[in-house]
């Protein structure tokens, strides 16, 4: 993908098992989907009869949980090439994973754990991000994770690592919005100074989401709907950076699609009327 | 250093050793280091306990919900995740109980361990195409002496000493009073596959059994019909044709294969 070609494709929804039915039975109003690629990665089954009846009739991007892009332990080529050997099927608009480490030493944490804002850091990733998308033979974007902790290693603030990152590693960004408010309730900076210094023309996709507010702190869950104040802050980002592919992520507590239908059509009316 | 910094976040979040990683946080904001940990450690045991309670939920419901709690724990630190997805953290389940002393005696639950697993790899297998009751019925007589049946990737076969398949079915089916686990007199086999989106499974006679497993040893039926002879004697072939029918109508078999003359 060159920059200059940046595709918009519309507002879109997270594909989960419960709605392939409806999906398939009906003619919902979304415009594309985002589908978790590590439930695809198997030989064969129910997931991959929908996963090709659906992409007949909707854009598909992929979207992964365990690339572990940061971490330290080598690149788990057999990961990657069945990765691969998904995107050959699914042929997707692109493919994203997320800026963190989730395994060490051979063990997953299953988790999106983030990395210290440092120089070591960012030569490691500019490294194996270069490694990724030579050997998938495109582009990756890659998304900023909820975090409930900083550490003492880190030297820059997160949003301007983002910005080396991509630029150092010509990679893309998916923008989480709901996770940018979210760390910044937990580390007490303000969410539209990160959006601010995000370099626009890498931001591919958004990503828009709900979360538990437990008084002290927020944490990531995905099973609610997307509060006020982060549909305030996505409409602050497209103000600055214009129009951008938007998704809704629901990952538990999921609802009929008729009520996720309605969020996509917020964030459709908050996009389309803005720009 | 990064390595050394994801080290002891392992070791914090997978072996409770908190110290070493807790002087990495920065302190600042409304909680502490140690709550800030907290968060990922707790999520880290929640998300593995949720999907081990969603690949063993009639496990589960046999052993209710503290032993069941005891037991993730357990297999949590036996088995840390080494697969990049959790569809297989499970995998070691039942290998685990039957290893395990306080656990090992409990042989139902040891069989529902592998008869839920079971499924799930039932469910994920290869799809192929299936040979149909035509395509049987055009096998010329001749090419019998060859024939070697091809079952799908998805089948699988189990020996349960207890009732495990039917106490799975009465609690998946929801009933108000599921059967209880009992002895069978003598053990039997059980048998998984998938037919299109469905998985299925039956408990089958021994012969079957005996037969399935040389099919699945790549044997022609010729040698299937000669261990059958011992009980059928010369309605063997009789018997071999009539499980070879029913296995084409379940859609078990997925080629079929003749030697090269």
């Amino acid at each position: 993908m060159n920059k200059k070609d940046k595709p918009f494709l519309g507002y879109g929804l997270g594909l989960r098992t419960d709605h392939y039915e409806e999906i398939l039975s009906g003619d919902p109003p979304i415009d594309w989907f985002e589908i978790l690629s590590e439930n695809y990665m198997v030989p064969g089954g129910r997931q991959l009869y929908h996963l090709d009846k659906i992409k007949e009739r909707y854009p598909l991007v992929m979207h992964g949980v365990s690339m572990s892009i940061g971490s330290t332990d080598p690149l788990n080529m057999a990961y990657l090439k069945d990765l691969k050997t998904l995107a050959e099927r699914v042929n997707p608009v692109w493919v994203s994973d997320h800026l963190c480490w989730t395994s060490h030493g051979g063990h997953n944490t299953h988790d999106l754990v983030p990395l210290p804002y440092n120089e070591e850091t960012l030569n490691h990733l500019v490294s194996r991000i270069t490694q990724v998308q030579d050997y998938l033979g495109r582009q990756i974007l890659l998304e900023n994770v909820s975090s409930y902790l900083t550490y003492k290693a880190s030297e820059v603030e997160e949003w301007e690592f983002l910005k080396a990152v991509c630029e150092e590693a010509d990679c893309l960004l998916l923008l989480d919005v709901n996770n940018i408010y979210v760390s910044g309730f937990n580390h007490e900076f303000d969410p539209k100074t990160f959006v601010d210094h995000i370099p626009a023309d890498r931001v591919y996709q958004i990503h828009l989401a709900g979360h538990e507010n437990n008084g002290d702190y927020i944490i990531d869950t995905h099973d609610h709907s997307v509060i006020d104040e982060v549909w305030d802050l996505y409409q602050y980002t497209i103000q600055k950076m214009g129009k951008i592919t938007t998704m809704i992520e629901r990952d538990d507590h999921i609802p009929p699609l008729a009520e996720l239908i309605v969020e996509v059509e917020k964030a459709r009316e908050i996009g389309e009327g803005v720009c | 250093m990064l390595k050394d910094l994801q080290s002891k976040f392992k070791d914090a979040v997978m072996l409770g050793k908190e110290e070493p990683f807790l002087s990495e946080i920065q302190e600042g904001g409304k909680i502490g280091p140690e709550q800030r940990l907290y968060i990922y450690v707790q999520a880290y045991k929640a998300r593995l306990v949720e999907v081990l309670a969603e690949d063993f939920p009639v496990l589960h419901s046999m052993v209710g919900d503290d032993m069941f709690e005891e037991i993730c724990v357990r297999y949590i630190d036996k088995h840390p995740s080494t697969h990049p997805s959790l569809r297989y953290f499970g995998a070691h389940m039942a290998q685990f109980l039957r290893s395990t002393a306080s656990y090992k005696d409990i042989i139902p639950a040891i069989e529902m361990a592998e008869f839920e697993w079971a499924f799930n790899d039932v469910f994920d297998a290869p799809d192929e195409d299936v040979i149909t009751v035509e395509q049987v019925a055009a096998i010329q007589p001749e090419a019998w002496t060859t024939l070697r049946i091809k079952l799908q990737p998805s089948f699988r076969i189990h020996l349960f000493k207890w009732n495990t398949p039917a106490v799975w079915s009465t609690v998946t089916e929801g009933l108000e009073k599921p059967m209880t686990p009992q002895e069978y007199p003598v053990q039997s086999h059980c048998i998984q596959w998938k037919k299109e989106l469905g998985c299925y499974f039956r408990t089958i006679d021994e012969d079957e059994a005996e037969v399935l497993k040389l099919a699945c040893e790549g044997k022609s039926f010729p040698e299937l019909c000669e261990l059958l002879f011992e009980a059928y004697g010369e309605h063997a072939s009789h018997r071999a044709a009539e499980l070879f029918r029913t296995w084409v109508m379940e859609g078990l078999v997925s080629d079929l294969e003749y030697a090269e003359f």
